[in-house]
């Protein structure tokens, strides 16, 4: 089905244009034809319009403002975005008005704005980012008089002027600078050296919508009045979400596991007593995702060349704007290394846990991602970031192995440059955690960073290890993957197997001893890469283990002791 | 008509070097036309000035997606006989000056100019040069200020000025000084301004149309496809976001939209093929749109303004319930080991044909799709961008990478038959968290120029669609795993 929602604008926008007087009858007929489309489903508003300037209207229509939700959802994702949803109450008069919805994120994609059905005819939808400042403040007042007062630095006496503003010249988002006519001449903003303010009235800050914080406006047509409720959704940017986890060693193979939700706003939009979901899970973000620019039409004052026969003055202050983006806060800070905040902030929350033991998160499915839900309503500040305890599982089983791919040609690079010395390697330390369904943990884990902590024989819990995972579903083994070993060594050396000069031979002994200098024995996964080892290894002192994978041995060493571990291969 | 020419003018010139400020400010302009007529009445009557702001008949616009579009502005401009300077104010500050195109009947153009001089105190100041202005200077000590007349010599490296018999460098002495000047040059417009000079043969009101072809205009779809995965049917609506970078306001437009790619044939950044992957088989179908050239046109009922810097929707597709299903795919290049199992693509499959309740062509854009959540809440859950889509395609969107499946490849052995033969047995271990059965196409690339590659042996039934690739279709069950094994051999 292919409705017609063009035609309806072109209806209002016709109605809009006439003399109000003469289109009373006229808007009788139109409320007709819009009544028809009054059900039509909620993405469809026929137009919409985002758009920082404000433009001007033929006549005056009612304008009611809204700052507060009732209801608010924000769902986060991952990689800096946010599903926002609001829902706010307006109380609407009869016949045309404008709403106007303050205290939208700086950082919304306006084209991603959709809105939900509600029993008044929409007209029209715009997206208001400019926000107050300095260059909206004199790009607003272009053909308008203004007072410049001017301070004389000596005696203080105040100079007071009225001024014309008649250029305010914009260029690439910015006001260079601005040109006054004062008296029948003509004069600039900020190029004398002297102490300039301009004053502006105090009517045009209502008039332009032009507001601490960018706004969406909505003109629609009531048919009686009373309270409507609007539901909006937009995305933004400026979120993020990272998961941080703490594991903490335990004996015989066992670890108690926390994991803590980092939530991240990083807007300067407040978000009171709402619901809180995070999404986990890759998604696709191809295509566009811009969010609108908050316009502030910095201010340059654009001034002459000033140097002079000795140092560059510089325009104290008045070159650039003031303005510097919401968005200044570093999102990416959460990914990788979480600062050591998180830390602290884990142990005050610990210690809180047994008052606010009612809060929880909740695990659900959301199409092919998991949604976490924290059953109660938070607010979430600006520029704030929040921790919540959204995993905990006590003796799960981890298994801590070493793992070695042996690189075959580095080997015989360096046997051939110093000499036949063996070369020496150190395996990577490896933990496993079993994820099975029917295990301790059996839950999906999230992508993040997890820290290892062991406890010393003092009884302090000391971090061993700390590095990213990636999403875990249940029945995978979450994989720990830390640096190289301190304490398990693996000397390499390779011996020709010709036996005569003259009979030169590709194939070579490999020997590798594994030294151990734990207390405790440990497991060893030795490893012949793919895609080098075409050819296989023979003669080998052990065999293969194949519930490893292709071309791997393990081998167990005993505490303090070392094995050897030998096979021919041809080069 | 003149607008046919300009298609031919390529889009190279929607760039930002007549990115120009605020529309008009009445007072300068008429300040500068009464300075003008005055001057010329001085000189005597070979040129008439006027200014064709007075009535703007029409306006068109045709929007591209290419950051352009075709402008056609109708006004009504009394003309005097003989050469006459008209002033055109209200154009795109992104005007491409060498496309303009002006006519009206037995008017001749004389010269044309595009002034986009803007007017800021540097320039202020530059055009200065050779002219006097007052220097107002605030003695530091006793605040006393003193008038003087200096005339501007230079602006170069500091502003050199000479005041009486002296000459010296503005502002040298850090002393805070104001430069006040008598008028404001005539080529410095707040506003970008085309003039044309004309030549008449007859006075008298007549229809001119102006046309240009300006940047900063483009237009895109976005979509939202609302997934009712347990009905296997999705909501669709289109909209054309039409963006306005310029900082003109477009007021009563009649505007038209092209989908496709016009004058971007030499233009190699623009054959990339965002429709790669994605459509699985084109269509054949006609979209009920106009047709112009090799593109669809998609003309906005009624008029609109088009304000500065603005995002404008308009709804273009709105269709319930269409035929929609979910695909999982991974899709493996060469034969690795790969430790870490990976995630399988989630794709959204549908068609854009009549039968499958869409029946229209998709504009190149961005799709989002939303999906519930338990509580009944829209939640967003991914997007893809598309080319141009004709009607009547299949389309396989990727939103995102599944949580619960994962394919881990292994290689199981990788034997040299002989010099040119080589065997690879391979292993992909798919395991499923969810707890419904689901469906995974993996799909081999085989990259190996002059190979011929044939399935020893199988543990699922392949299919070939193609030299270079091999498919599986494989069920998993609930919560469970399943195993493809085969060994290929690899002839060069």
């Amino acid at each position: 089905m292919v409705t017609n929602p063009i035609d309806i604008i072109k209806t209002v926008a016709v109605w809009r244009r006439e003399n109000p007087v003469t289109s009373l009858v006229r808007g009788l007929v139109y409320s007709l034809a819009l009544m028809l489309v009054g059900q039509m489903s909620w993405a469809q508003i026929g137009q919409t319009s985002f758009h920082p300037t404000a433009q001007n209207n033929n006549f005056i229509t009612p304008q009611i403002k809204s700052s507060e939700s009732t209801k608010q959802a924000l769902t986060i994702y991952p990689d800096n975005l946010a599903l926002i949803t609001e829902t706010r109450i307006v109380n609407l008069p009869v016949g045309i008005s404008e709403i106007i919805f303050e205290n939208v994120s700086e950082l919304a994609i306006p084209e991603t704005a959709l809105l939900r059905g509600f029993s008044a005819v929409r007209i029209e939808r715009n997206f208001d980012s400019r926000v107050l400042g300095k260059g909206s403040l004199l790009a607003d007042h272009i053909g308008r008089t203004v007072k410049l007062t001017r301070t004389n630095p000596k005696t203080g006496t105040a100079q007071r002027v009225q001024a014309k503003i008649i250029s305010a010249s914009q260029k690439s988002g910015r006001i260079k600078g601005v040109v006054f006519e004062i008296g029948g001449r003509y004069e600039v903003l900020q190029c004398s050296g002297l102490s300039e303010r301009v004053q502006f009235d105090e009517s045009i800050v209502g008039q332009n919508r032009v507001g601490a914080m960018p706004t969406l406006s909505l003109r629609v047509r009531a048919e009686a009045a009373g309270p409507q409720t609007f539901v909006f959704s937009y995305l933004a940017k400026g979120f993020s979400w990272a998961a941080d986890y703490r594991v903490t060693l335990g004996l015989e193979q066992t670890a108690d596991l926390f994991g803590w939700l980092s939530v991240k706003n990083g807007t300067a939009k407040s978000f009171k007593d709402t619901e809180l979901m995070v999404v986990a899970g890759t998604l696709n973000t191809a295509g566009a995702l811009n969010s609108a620019q908050k316009q502030s039409d910095k201010f340059h004052a654009n001034c002459w060349p000033d140097q002079t026969t000795k140092t560059p003055i510089p325009i104290g202050g008045n070159s650039r704007g003031g303005f510097t983006s919401g968005s200044g806060v570093n999102i990416s800070s959460l990914e990788g290394e979480v600062p050591a905040f998180v830390e602290m902030a884990m142990d005050k929350i610990v210690v809180t846990a047994s008052r606010s033991a009612k809060r929880e998160v909740k695990q659900e499915e959301l199409a092919d991602y998991k949604l976490y839900r924290i059953n109660e309503r938070l607010n979430m500040e600006a520029y704030q970031t929040k921790q919540i305890r959204f995993l905990r599982a006590d003796a799960i089983k981890i298994e801590k192995q070493f793992r070695f791919d042996i690189p075959i040609w580095d080997i015989v690079s360096q046997a051939n440059s110093i000499n036949g010395a063996p070369t020496l390697h150190r395996p990577k330390l490896v933990y496993e955690i079993n994820n099975d369904k029917e295990g301790k943990l059996g839950k999906p884990v999230p992508a993040g960073v997890m820290r290892l902590f062991e406890k010393s024989q003092a009884g302090r819990r000391l971090i061993t290890g700390q590095t990213k995972i990636v999403d875990t579903p249940i029945g995978e083994d979450v994989r720990v993957e830390l640096g190289p070993s301190q304490n398990v060594m693996i000397s390499s050396s390779v011996q020709s197997l010709a036996k005569e000069v003259s009979k030169p031979s590709s194939n070579y002994l490999f020997s590798h001893k594994i030294m151990n200098a734990n207390d405790h024995a440990v497991q060893v996964e030795m490893r012949i890469p793919y895609p080098r080892g075409e050819k296989r290894p023979y003669n080998k002192s052990k065999k293969f283990d194949k519930t490893k994978g292709p071309n791997t041995w393990t081998l167990t060493i005993p505490a303090n002791s070392s094995e050897t571990l030998e096979y021919h291969l041809k080069l | 008509m003149t607008s046919i020419s300009l298609y031919s003018l390529g889009n190279q010139q929607a760039d930002d070097r007549l990115n120009i400020p605020k529309p008009p400010r009445q007072i300068t302009r008429n300040q500068i036309t009464r300075k003008m007529a005055l001057l010329l009445c001085a000189i005597g009557t070979l040129t008439v000035s006027t200014t064709a702001t007075a009535q703007q008949d029409s306006l068109q616009m045709t929007i591209y997606g290419n950051h352009q579009a075709l402008v056609e502005d109708v006004r009504t401009i009394n003309f005097p006989k003989g050469r006459s300077s008209q002033t055109l104010s209200g154009v795109s500050s992104h005007i491409n000056a060498a496309s303009v195109g002006f006519e009206a009947s037995g008017v001749d153009i004389v010269e044309q100019n595009f002034d986009y001089d803007l007017l800021t105190p540097n320039k202020l100041m530059q055009k200065a040069v050779g002219q006097s202005v007052y220097i107002v200077r605030t003695n530091p000590g006793t605040g006393v200020e003193t008038r003087e007349r200096a005339k501007i010599l230079a602006v170069n490296d500091g502003v050199v000025v000479q005041i009486g018999r002296h000459i010296e460098v503005l502002r040298d002495d850090q002393i805070p000084t104001r430069v006040i000047f008598d008028k404001i040059p005539e080529n410095l417009r707040a506003e970008p301004t085309l003039s044309i000079q004309v030549d008449s043969v007859v006075a008298g009101s007549r229809r001119a149309a102006l046309s240009y072809l300006t940047g900063g205009l483009s237009w895109a779809a976005d979509y939202v496809l609302n997934f009712d995965e347990a009905n296997g049917v999705m909501d669709f609506q289109g909209w054309a976001t039409i963006k306005n970078q310029t900082s003109t306001n477009f007021k009563q437009v009649q505007t038209s939209l092209i989908a496709g790619q016009v004058g971007e044939q030499n233009n190699r950044y623009n054959q990339y093929n965002y429709n790669r992957g994605k459509v699985r088989s084109g269509g054949t179908e006609s979209s009920p749109q106009e047709r112009i050239g090799d593109n669809y046109l998609y003309p906005l009922k009624g008029k609109t303004d088009i304000a500065a810097k603005q995002t404008k929707q308009i709804s273009f597709i709105d269709v319930d319930n269409a035929k929609a299903s979910k695909a999982y795919e991974y899709e493996a290049n060469g034969f690795t080991n790969i430790d870490q199992p990976q995630s399988a693509d989630v794709r959204i499959v549908f068609s854009n044909s009549a039968a499958a309740g869409l029946g229209q062509a998709l504009p190149k854009g961005t799709i989002r799709v939303y999906g519930k959540d338990q509580n009944g809440r829209s939640q967003f859950i991914g997007q893809d961008q598309i080319g141009h889509v004709a009607a009547g395609s299949d389309l396989a969107i990727k939103i995102g990478e599944a949580f619960d499946i994962t394919v881990k490849p292994t290689v199981i052995k990788r034997d040299q038959v002989s010099k040119r033969v080589t065997e690879t047995s391979m292993k992909y271990e798919i395991k499923n968290a969810k707890s419904e059965a689901i469906e995974l196409t993996i799909r081999q690339a085989l990259w190996g120029w002059r190979s011929n590659y044939k399935i020893l042996t199988e543990s699922h039934k392949s299919q070939s669609p193609n030299a270079f690739s091999k498919t599986w279709t494989i069920r998993v069950p609930a919560n469970g795993k399943e195993t493809l094994n085969f060994t290929i051999r690899e002839k060069q």
